[in-house]
């Protein structure tokens, strides 16, 4: 009965609050009337009896907001009152709000988009049953201080001796083997598991069975030729058929029956790749990937094992260190020389916990500079809320009397607090909105880019995920806070009586700090800017530097082998068959095969030297191999002497074309055709006849501006690659020559095309790191340079705003609007003096740390560091002008009168 | 003068309670008879009189109606609840056993 009162009377002010706040004033009122007229009653005039009541009560409107509070629907309706009192004053100020929700939008977006990324790839526990149990086993080198795998005998060895593991399990994962599976062929992420391997996992079956220990046989080396199929590979190639199990996978030509298909979002041991097909342990000679299961040369296994319940990782590194002598003493290599076996002796072993996974190829590439990115991120969001403070400050200081009549009437500094701070939060949680969308499209673009050119497809998306949203929301709750509090506290420090009496404030009264501060961003972002400046220009200079080549229309195919059958190609008859049938083809200029594809960068660079008796001179040049018309197809010429041809095989005169450059500097006079050269270390170290020289290009290195190179004929030398580059010249759009080029390759049986690009992609992707830093620091230098920009402008608004009767006087007293202006804008002149001055000398010294990265431009080219002046300049004086601008129309009558 | 900060806390809710539980009354008259019933020592501020009536509403121990006063004008008076008289006859009996025990000490001592 009584609850249920109390829950009415609650109600009934939460909904009913006009009728509540008539009944709290009638009471009021009504208590008002009655004191007065006693006071009457005693003898006091009626002005004298109503003063007194009023001192009695402590004023009205604090004894009522003391009942609301009272009434216990407080809690609920004041920061409902405060979020719509700050929609309104945002919703009065479209500039102000679209600044600050779009400075915390990239603030947030770009912080939002980091740490999903960096979670992805570093922070996260791998996505299985108690992953902090999961450790993995590996030997350590100490001569070449790195760690490795196991072999067999090792493994078996630990498998025996331990006493911590409750599952141990020895496996060899992303073998990159030629997988066929309904109709499909290509290479694909192969793992290999011993027979306790998912059970230490602990993951069930999506689909069908998995590879249990009965399926494993190291010991007779007999394997069961069974597959399971990773989740995403099934979906691709089976489209998620249950009538997959059953049928043959092909894993380098060899036949395997799958039995089931691993959960949704399984990714073995690291989180990056989700393996395709899972194959026993023991299967690892047949599809190739060793050449026996007991060789004891080569440490192939990669073992992982599960700790027992109350096993601590320290524990087991101490049981494992007390085994390992007698299991090394076991495994020794036969036929070792003494120094052999004193290294094979010193290896050792090492115990790891792999909850977050094992190293994988984006983590080991990405998570450091990720890391750093990350907290210049978190830095650049820390002073993106200082320079909100700065401007939500100068806005209320425009209000300071506004806020000292609010004060004096009993505001009290709580609740002008708490309205900063819903004014904070609600900006804060409009650009974090924006920033979530910002990240989702920031967050996958960053992954297209860093993942551009895998063959295999990577498990992490960008996209944020809870855990990214949860932290995008922490992160807008803790800036919100942030501003409210910083603007806040310097709101409420205020004495109302003065601040009253005063009006606003003729002094300037900026912290130094505040000053100092900005002057430090705007020194900063200069900086940034530079080296952002340098970057662009050099992807700019990296991209339209003349190559040497014309990449235009030219058509990259990537051939990959086919399993079993390239072993017995004979090159001089099937290169010539192929390209001719290329060549046939409509649309086709010219075809040519290398086994180096054009402007990837990373080639093989031997020695050449002039074959003569007593020679010095020798340069590391690339070299590679060629079809005759491969310079045709790029467009390269021959300056002098003669292309390859097919009558250059294996049983005629080993010849060999140079460039231009390496030319004149083998042989300074000129005279290189007819002249012999060496290449160490080749496979026969026959002297090679120049018959040509050919113009220089960039194929190898773009930055490089060394042109040496030499080439030999595809059908000399080495042995046939089965991982050539066909090259094809075409009349119009490249790609589109793809299928038909594919259905060229296909007849002769041999090789597959694996992927297509045309030169142009082949180049940039190339250029991906320099794209990345070039990105990456002009998002962040265009920030920064917003950030001082927008501190410039809150601190010489909130100034010139506290000097608006300063202003007046001057005016009323003569000063013209020019004056003014420039009283204003010297300020502003001296703070941006001193941040370019302090960033000029800061950007030379991070450009010379950069020029390693640089391209084309000096670390202190000055046309770069004269023009992102220019645009610093341009941008900060505007953010000083706009107020300066806004002062100058400051009406002394206005002004002045405000008293 | 005496202020109720320098009351034992929780003592004006004693008080109020103990005063409306003859009859009806409103905040000016709770007021004005507490002053009166204790010989002008205990002057109630006006100021925390009202909250502490709308928080002891909201705890169900008073309720309040409208009703013509005395001199013919409507005002709020506050009633004792059932709850509020349970309340009120554990908190005087606790009141009595404290000022009993602290007269003891301060005579024996």
């Amino acid at each position: 009965m009584r609850r249920l009162g109390t829950i009415w009377l609650w109600l009934r002010s939460l909904f009913r609050r006009r009728a509540a706040e008539a009944d709290l004033d009638d009471e009021l009122r009504f208590h008002l009337e009655r004191t007065i007229e006693e006071n009457i009653a005693s003898g006091l005039v009626p002005e004298e009896a109503r003063r007194q009541a009023l001192l009695d009560l402590g004023g009205p409107e604090q004894v009522k907001e003391s009942c609301r509070e009272a009434c216990g629907t407080y809690f609920l309706e004041a920061p409902l009152r405060d979020f719509r009192y700050a929609l309104r004053v945002l919703r009065k100020s479209p500039g102000f709000a679209s600044i600050a929700i779009l400075t915390l939008a990239l603030g947030i977006g770009a912080n939002t988009a980091l740490f999903g990324l960096l979670d992805a790839l570093v922070l996260r526990d791998l996505p299985v049953w108690q992953p902090s149990r999961l450790v993995e086993v590996e030997t350590f080198d100490p001569r070449e201080r790195e760690t490795g795998p196991l072999s067999l005998a090792m493994y078996e060895g630990i498998a025996r001796g331990q006493r911590v593991f409750s599952n141990f399990s020895g496996t060899l994962s992303d073998a990159y083997l030629n997988v066929q599976a309904n109709g499909w062929l290509g290479p694909g992420d192969v793992s290999l598991v011993s027979g306790e391997f998912y059970s230490m996992m602990g993951v069930r079956p999506a689909l069908g069975r998995l590879i249990g220990p009965s399926d494993v046989n190291l010991m007779g080396g007999v394997a069961a030729r069974i597959a399971v199929l990773g989740y995403s590979f099934w979906q691709r190639r089976y489209g998620g058929s249950p009538s997959a199990i059953g049928k043959i996978v092909k894993v380098a030509g060899v036949p395997f029956t799958i039995v089931g298909v691993a959960p949704k979002g399984f990714t073995g041991t690291s989180v990056e790749m989700q393996p395709e097909v899972t194959i026993p342990l023991s299967a690892a000679p047949v599809v190739g990937v060793v050449k026996s299961l007991n060789t004891r040369h080569f440490l192939w296994i990669t073992a992982f094992g599960r700790l027992k319940p109350g096993v601590s990782l320290a524990q087991s590194r101490t049981d494992l260190q007390a085994i390992w002598p007698a299991v090394r003493q076991a495994s020794l290599p036969s036929g070792e020389s003494t120094a052999g076996r004193e290294h094979f002796f010193s290896f050792r072993i090492l115990v790891r916990s792999v909850a977050h996974g094992t190293e994988s190829m984006l983590r080991s590439k990405y998570g450091k500079p990720l890391e750093i990115l990350m907290v210049i991120a978190g830095l650049i969001l820390l002073l993106a809320c200082a320079n909100l403070a700065g401007l939500m400050l100068a806005r209320w200081a425009a209000r300071d009397h506004e806020m000292a009549v609010k004060l004096a009437l009993g505001a009290g500094g709580a609740s002008i607090a708490r309205q900063m701070l819903a004014e904070g939060i609600l900006v804060a949680g409009a650009g974090a909105c924006a920033g979530i969308a910002l990240a989702w499209a920031a967050g996958q673009s960053l992954v297209a880019l860093i993942t551009e050119g895998y063959t295999m497809p990577v498990v992490i998306t960008g996209r944020p995920d809870a855990r990214a949203l949860g932290f995008a929301i922490a992160l807008a709750i803790f800036t919100g806070v942030l501003v409210g509090i910083a603007a806040a506290w310097h709101a409420t420090r205020q004495d109302p009586m003065q601040a009253l009496h005063s009006g606003p404030r003729t002094i300037g009264a900026t912290g130094r700090l505040g000053k100092l501060l900005v002057a430090l961003q705007l020194a900063l972002a200069m900086v940034l800017l530079s080296c952002a400046g340098m970057l662009i220009r050099s992807l700019v200079d990296l991209e339209t530097v003349k190559t040497g080549y014309q990449a235009k229309h030219v058509l990259i195919a990537q051939l990959a082998p086919r399993p079993g059958k390239h072993a017995t190609v004979n090159g001089d008859v099937y290169w010539p068959t192929l390209l001719r049938r290329i060549a046939q083809l409509p649309g086709v200029v010219s075809a040519s095969a290398s086994d180096y594809t054009p402007g990837a960068g990373g080639a093989w660079k031997p020695a050449v030297s002039p074959a003569r008796k007593g020679s010095k001179v020798s340069f590391l040049a690339p070299d590679v191999g060629l079809s005759p018309r491969f310079f045709r197809t790029l467009g390269m010429h021959i300056v002098v002497g003669r292309d390859f041809s097919w009558s250059d095989t294996k049983n005629s005169p080993r010849v060999a074309i140079v460039s231009q450059s390496l030319a004149n500097r083998l042989f300074p006079n000129g005279d290189a055709i007819g002249r012999h050269i060496r290449i160490v270390p080749s496979l026969r170290n026959q002297p090679l006849e120049i018959v040509g020289v050919v113009s220089d290009a960039r194929l190898f290195n773009a930055r490089s501006a060394d042109l040496l190179a030499v080439y030999t004929p595809l059908t000399q030398g080495r042995s046939f690659d089965p991982y050539a580059t066909i090259e094809v010249r075409t009349a119009g759009s490249p790609l589109g020559l793809g299928q038909p080029v594919r259905r060229a390759a296909g007849p002769e049986g041999h090789e597959y095309v694996l992927s297509f690009q045309t030169l142009d992609e082949v180049r940039s992707h190339a250029a991906l790191s320099q794209r990345l830093t070039a990105m990456l620091s002009g998002f962040f230098g265009g920030l920064g340079l917003l950030l001082a920009a927008i501190g410039l402008f809150g601190l010489i608004s909130y100034d010139t705003k506290r000097r608006t009767r300063e202003i007046g006087i001057r005016m009323a007293l003569g000063a013209d609007a020019a004056s003014v202006r420039g009283m204003i804008l010297r300020q502003a002149g001296l703070l941006t003096a001193l941040g370019l001055g302090v960033g000029l000398i800061g950007a030379l010294a991070a450009t010379h740390l950069i020029a390693a990265m640089l391209f084309g431009v000096g670390p202190d080219n000055v046309s770069t560091l004269l023009s992102t002046s220019a645009v610093f300049l341009g941008v900060v004086l505007l953010a000083a002008y706009l107020p300066a601008h806004r002062a100058m129309r400051v009406d002394p009558n206005v002004a002045l009168r405000h008293e | 003068m005496s202020k109720p900060t320098d009351l034992v806390q929780g003592t004006l809710a004693l008080l109020i309670l103990k005063t409306v539980a003859h009859q009806p009354m409103h905040g000016w008259a709770i007021g004005h008879r507490i002053r009166q019933v204790s010989g002008d020592v205990l002057r109630i501020n006006q100021g925390a009189l009202y909250p502490a009536l709308h928080r002891l509403e909201q705890q169900g121990w008073i309720r309040a109606s409208w009703h013509a006063s005395e001199n013919n004008r409507r005002a709020k008076y506050y009633s004792l609840t059932r709850a509020g008289q349970k309340f009120l006859e554990k908190e005087e009996a606790n009141w009595n056993r404290l000022t009993t025990a602290i007269g003891v000490v301060l005579k024996t001592v």
